[in-house]
């Protein structure tokens, strides 16, 4: 560290302790800020649990106290006395675990054919999946109304579904494609020369190895569907079918707030199943989006 | 394995194709680029459905912006007694904010689809009966007791024919802290210079307590502002469709409703009528301006002032003469033409809006939906729960001055020098001007927030109202003005 | 359009049925087809066949009650342009892509670096800053709102309480603040992602070059500067453009944060798409609008496609 030391036995123990002190400094310095990274993602989070179970007298009070000094989870209970949460969140678990099975499957069959095969057709829908990657959301809306209507399907889960599946492929495709690329082409050969057919070697070989990028991928879709507000507030318009953002937005006017206990708690109930699935498959997240997913 | 995976392909080819291509043609990618389609799919979806034999399981959607929770639930429970006594009826309910109630209902209908039974927005009554997308309801008022129960003007009713049902309305007044008032020394106020007095000796932002609040956001200000608008002897237009906010007076009535919002709390730009309930009941507002459901949010979220609060008329009066004028307007239901069960809609929509039903579902915001028949409103006089009972000179008040709305869409020039003559004829052109958003709304918009001086503003607001309704009458040359 | 289509269809054909460079080709063709046709199939009626509904509705006059269309060519396109507020919008949409993922880019690269330290405790930090990602936008704006309110929100009661105000300050009043808010819940909710690929690249870091470099003696900023930048460049680039395109096109978070107002303060080109489709009733204006987002978009991305390809060249 230092140049123009006298004794170097000296220099060297100076030097040692200084090296510790920095050390030590920067690794508390670390710490510091990992936890305020921490805090800086979380903090707002308690504020909403807090405030859901804070009594509505105490919500509206005139010197609202930081934390409730009679906490209740009475606003989880009018939630789902009062609204048809329950209902919503079923609607919305099946409509986002249909979306996002189905979404894997065919953009894995997809993105493997389009990594293995080079043929023109191949190329033409990959630039056509890259555009409907890209479209504003807020485009389709209207149109899909109308087509909806046609087909009969508006006001229909199972409408809303195979317009989330249309929606979300071209991100599952392009996500699993790289992956695809990733794997190298001899597994399957050697699987081939064995007598299966390409299918089998696809499904017995390929997807295995896939499954990283696959979960990586399902999480992903997931958790958009089930966050989803402009689909589902406009094509979906019965109470007992719509889902849970587009449900809570129905109590969550411009205008007016019926309750902002009853609406933290909607809050902590709609984000709640999604940060315990993270959690559950965290360890593939990571993994998945590093094997490859989502380069070029 | 493959053979499983080409039939599973074979099905969803089939299907989609089944759904979407009209002729049977294998072309799907051809189908699908081309103009025609694309055409013919605009084309058909604005056809008819054909009504269906009234019998077997019938589904009847119901759509409703009142999404409050509790009303929700008494809705649930009347229609749970609908269908006792037909099995056969199922009700949907359908809700969604009065933000999109525009658009849902809009698309519906121009995409020709079954709206059901539907909440109607007053400013698109006109066009949609004209347009013939809203059943009769002839019999079904009849039914209830036609004009011998309905209060005048609360039902829509175009050329002697009965489109939309009223289920309530709610009456605006001032909303005051007896308490602060006392401690002040002061009266509650009955005209605007009491008023602005009062205002100004209650603000106290150290204490964290603002005098009046002003909602001003782009869904508030109109319906607050032509209440203080026509107790200055003024209108927008006269009965026969003439603008008068281009009056010098018009301006004074402007200023003068900018300067109470300096007693308004902080943030008060961006109130809606929500918020308006808010800074009341936080105590952070000394005075609000609001309908009953103020009132009925206190036990829960403010039970401190119950008896702390109060309610009086509207206090804007400049003038000995000034009339008296306050904001409500009828909530009504209308049914969509094209609906499938037309006979069992209106069953449904006459077992709602009568007896005790409608009784309790008016009851859940007791005071803020003041009914519209008679027999009704004789059922609420003594109903039977705490608040009712506690707050009787509340619930009083709403009644008594239903006699007093006026509405800026609905009621054409019910303000002639200082008289108050109700005229149940709405602007046809005054969609952008009184709606959401509008340019009423804009025009303070622009004063709270954009820094605009007031005259400034007027003057562009007034040009815009000319042009709307030169565009208006340009396209609608055999519009005649009412007579009465 | 069509012709080419025929044409494509007919080469479909041709290869399906096709004898001449034998059955496995041929095999493999129709598992391909097969394989992908689904996708294809879906994609096209629920993402394409709208974009092009509404590419088509872009040259008409549309009547919003009745739907009735007429052919106005580039009308929509001019009345479009010479509007304050398109330009407005334009420029607030470009603020807050700019805004949102420089900030996520400066913050997420910085909390993926400290949290691939060898820290105790990292891994439950590593699942915590995540959270925020997992929060539905509509939780996020409600969230956001009753935190900032005037009346309510801990926000303004905070600085009230330490004395930096004297009185509430309506933060999503003003349209320059309400923007700022909107842009801070953005970075704040889209943060957790940037970190999230980040930290995987960082993951799969060849461990020689680091050894290396760190044998030569090379500084913390150097070992940066000269292996781990390089590293992470291609990855920062591929999420910018997501971002990017994302952020752009986000709806949402914008719109149930603050409603497009107040003065039309939040109003992106999306918001404004809504606004002139659903409160205006200009239906082919709107449909111009989205138009003209589609081409942003693809320019944009074309952009980061020349960069990206630089990037890998320059690491290997």
């Amino acid at each position: 560290m230092s140049k123009n030391t006298t004794s170097p036995t000296l220099s060297a123990q100076k030097s040692a302790v200084y090296y510790r002190l920095i050390r030590n400094l920067r690794r508390v310095t670390l710490y510091v800020l990992m936890i305020l990274a921490v805090l800086w993602a979380t903090l707002p989070l308690i504020w909403v649990f807090i405030s859901s179970i804070r009594p509505d007298a105490e919500t509206y009070a005139f010197h609202q106290t930081f934390f409730p000094q009679h906490p209740t989870f009475e606003n989880y209970a009018t939630l789902f006395r009062v609204t048809r949460f329950g209902l919503w969140m079923r609607n919305s678990a099946i409509l986002s675990t249909a979306t996002t099975l189905i979404v894997i499957a065919l953009s894995a069959m997809a993105a493997y054919a389009m990594s293995r095969f080079r043929y023109r057709i191949f190329e033409v829908f990959g630039r056509m999946t890259l555009l409907a990657y890209m479209m504003p959301p807020i485009i389709l809306v209207v149109p899909l109304f109308f087509i909806l209507f046609k087909l009969h399907l508006t006001n229909s889960m199972i409408g809303l579904t195979l317009v989330y599946i249309g929606t979300r492929l071209p991100v599952g495709i392009w996500m699993l494609r790289s992956y695809f690329q990733g794997i190298p082409k001899e597994l399957e050969d050697a699987a081939m020369v064995d007598g299966t057919t390409r299918f089998q070697a696809f499904y017995k070989v390929i997807l295995p190895q896939a499954m990283p990028g696959m979960i990586a991928t399902g999480i992903f879709v997931f958790s958009v569907t089930w966050q989803e507000f402009l689909f589902a507030s406009i094509l979906i318009f019965s109470a007992t079918r719509t889902t849970l953002s587009a449900g809570v937005a129905t109590f969550l006017s411009e205008d007016w707030i019926y309750s902002w206990g009853v609406l933290m708690a909607a809050g902590v109930m709609i984000s709640l199943p999604l940060v315990l699935f993270y959690i559950f498959l965290q360890r593939y997240l990571i993994a998945g989006w590093g094997g490859g997913g989502l380069k070029g | 394995m493959k053979r499983l995976l080409a039939f599973l392909m074979l099905l969803t080819l089939l299907l989609v194709l089944a759904a979407c291509a009209p002729s049977n043609s294998g072309d799907v990618v051809e189908k699908v680029v081309t103009k025609e389609v694309v055409k013919e799919v605009v084309k058909e979806v604005v056809v008819t459905p054909t009504p269906g034999p009234e019998t077997g399981p019938r589904t009847l959607t119901f759509f409703t912006t009142e999404a409050d929770p509790p009303q929700l639930d008494i809705l649930s429970e009347i229609i749970d007694e609908y269908h006792k006594d037909h099995p056969d009826v199922y009700i949907d309910v359908v809700t969604g904010t009065p933000a999109t109630r525009g658009e849902r209902i809009t698309t519906l209908l121009a995409a020709g689809a079954d709206a059901g039974i539907f909440e109607i927005e007053a400013s698109f009554s006109r066009d949609w009966a004209e347009a013939g997308y809203l059943l009769p309801l002839d019999d079904v008022f009849a039914a209830i007791g036609g004009t011998d129960e309905y209060v005048p003007g609360s039902y829509y009713q175009l050329e002697d024919t009965v489109y939309a049902l009223p289920y309530a309305t709610s009456v605006y007044g001032l909303w005051y802290r007896k308490d602060l008032f006392a401690e002040a020394g002061l009266q509650p106020p009955t005209n605007y210079d009491e008023l602005l007095a009062a205002a100004q000796a209650l603000t106290d932002p150290s204490q964290g307590i603002y005098g009046i609040s002003i909602p001003g956001s782009t869904n508030a200000s109109v319906n607050f502002f032509s209440t203080f608008l026509w107790q200055q002897c003024l209108d927008y237009y006269t009965p026969q469709g003439d603008l008068t906010f281009d009056q010098p007076a018009a301006l004074d009535a402007i200023k003068k409703w900018v300067a109470l919002t300096r007693y308004a709390p902080p943030g008060f730009e961006n109130y809606s009528w929500g918020d308006q309930i808010t800074a009341f009941i936080t105590g952070k507002a000394a005075m609000s301006v609001y309908a009953g459901r103020l009132g009925v949010r206190m036990p829960d979220q403010a039970p401190q002032l119950e008896d702390k609060a109060d309610i009086v008329r509207l206090p804007w009066a400049t003038k000995a003469d000034s009339p008296y004028v306050t904001y409500g307007s009828w909530s009504r239901i209308a049914i969509s033409a094209n609906t499938k069960y037309p006979e069992t809609a209106k069953d449904f929509l006459q077992f709602v809006l009568s007896g005790d039903r409608l009784a309790r579902y008016d009851a859940t915001v007791i005071g803020h939906m003041v009914p519209p028949t008679k027999s009704v409103a004789k059922m609420l006089e003594n109903w039977d729960s705490d608040y009712a009972r506690q707050h009787s000179d509340w619930l009083a008040f709403f009644n008594e001055n239903a006699a007093y709305t006026n509405h800026p869409a609905n009621n054409m020039g019910s303000i002639e020098g200082c008289e108050f003559n109700k005229k149940d004829y709405g602007p046809p052109w005054g969609g952008p001007i009184f709606s959401k958003g509008g340019i009423i709304d804009l025009m303070f918009q622009q004063i709270y927030v954009g820094g605009t001086d007031p005259e400034t503003a007027w003057q562009d607001a007034v040009a815009q109202m000319k042009d709307v309704q030169d565009e208006w009458l340009a396209a609608h040359p055999d519009w005649q003005p009412p007579t009465y | 359009m069509t012709t080419t289509t025929r044409r494509l269809w007919s080469f479909i054909k041709a290869r399906w049925s096709q004898n001449g460079s034998g059955r496995m080709a041929r095999n493999d063709y129709r598992l391909a087809i097969m394989m992908i046709s689904p996708a294809i199939l879906l994609v096209l009626v629920f993402a394409m066949l709208p974009m092009l509904q509404g590419l088509y509705a872009s040259f008409f006059q549309v009547e919003s009650a009745t739907l009735k269309m007429t052919f106005n060519g580039l009308d929509n396109y001019v009345w479009l342009l010479t509007k304050p507020l398109f330009w407005q919008s334009f420029w607030r949409s470009i603020l807050w892509v700019v805004g949102t993922t420089v900030f996520q880019f400066v913050l997420g690269i910085g909390i993926a670096l400290l949290l691939h330290q060898e820290l105790k405790g990292r891994n439950i930090a590593r699942g915590m800053v995540l959270f925020p990602y997992l929060i539905p936008a509509i939780v996020l704006s409600l969230t956001w709102r009753f935190i900032l309110d005037p009346t309510m929100g801990i926000f303004n009661r905070m600085l009230m309480d330490f004395g930096l105000v004297s009185r509430p300050v309506a933060f999503l009043s003003k349209p320059h603040t309400a923007l700022l808010f909107v842009i801070a819940a953005g970075i704040w909710k889209y943060t957790p992602f940037v970190v999230m690929m980040i930290l995987a690249r960082l993951q799969v870091i060849p461990l020689e070059l680091e050894e290396a470099a760190k044998l030569d003696g090379a500084s913390s900023w150097q070992l940066f500067r000269y292996i781990t930048w390089p590293w992470l460049l291609p990855v920062v680039i591929v999420t910018l453009l997501l971002r990017t395109i994302w952020t752009f096109r986000q709806f949402d978070i914008v719109y149930l944060f603050s409603f497009g107002g107040p003065l039309f303060g939040t109003t992106t080109l999306p918001v404004l798409v809504r606004y002139l489709a659903f409160d205006a009733q200009q239906i082919g204006p709107a449909a111009a609008t989205a138009t003209a987002m589609l081409v942003m978009l693809l320019l944009m991305s074309w952009g980061y496609f020349v960069l990206y390809n630089r990037a890998e060249e320059n690491l290997s």
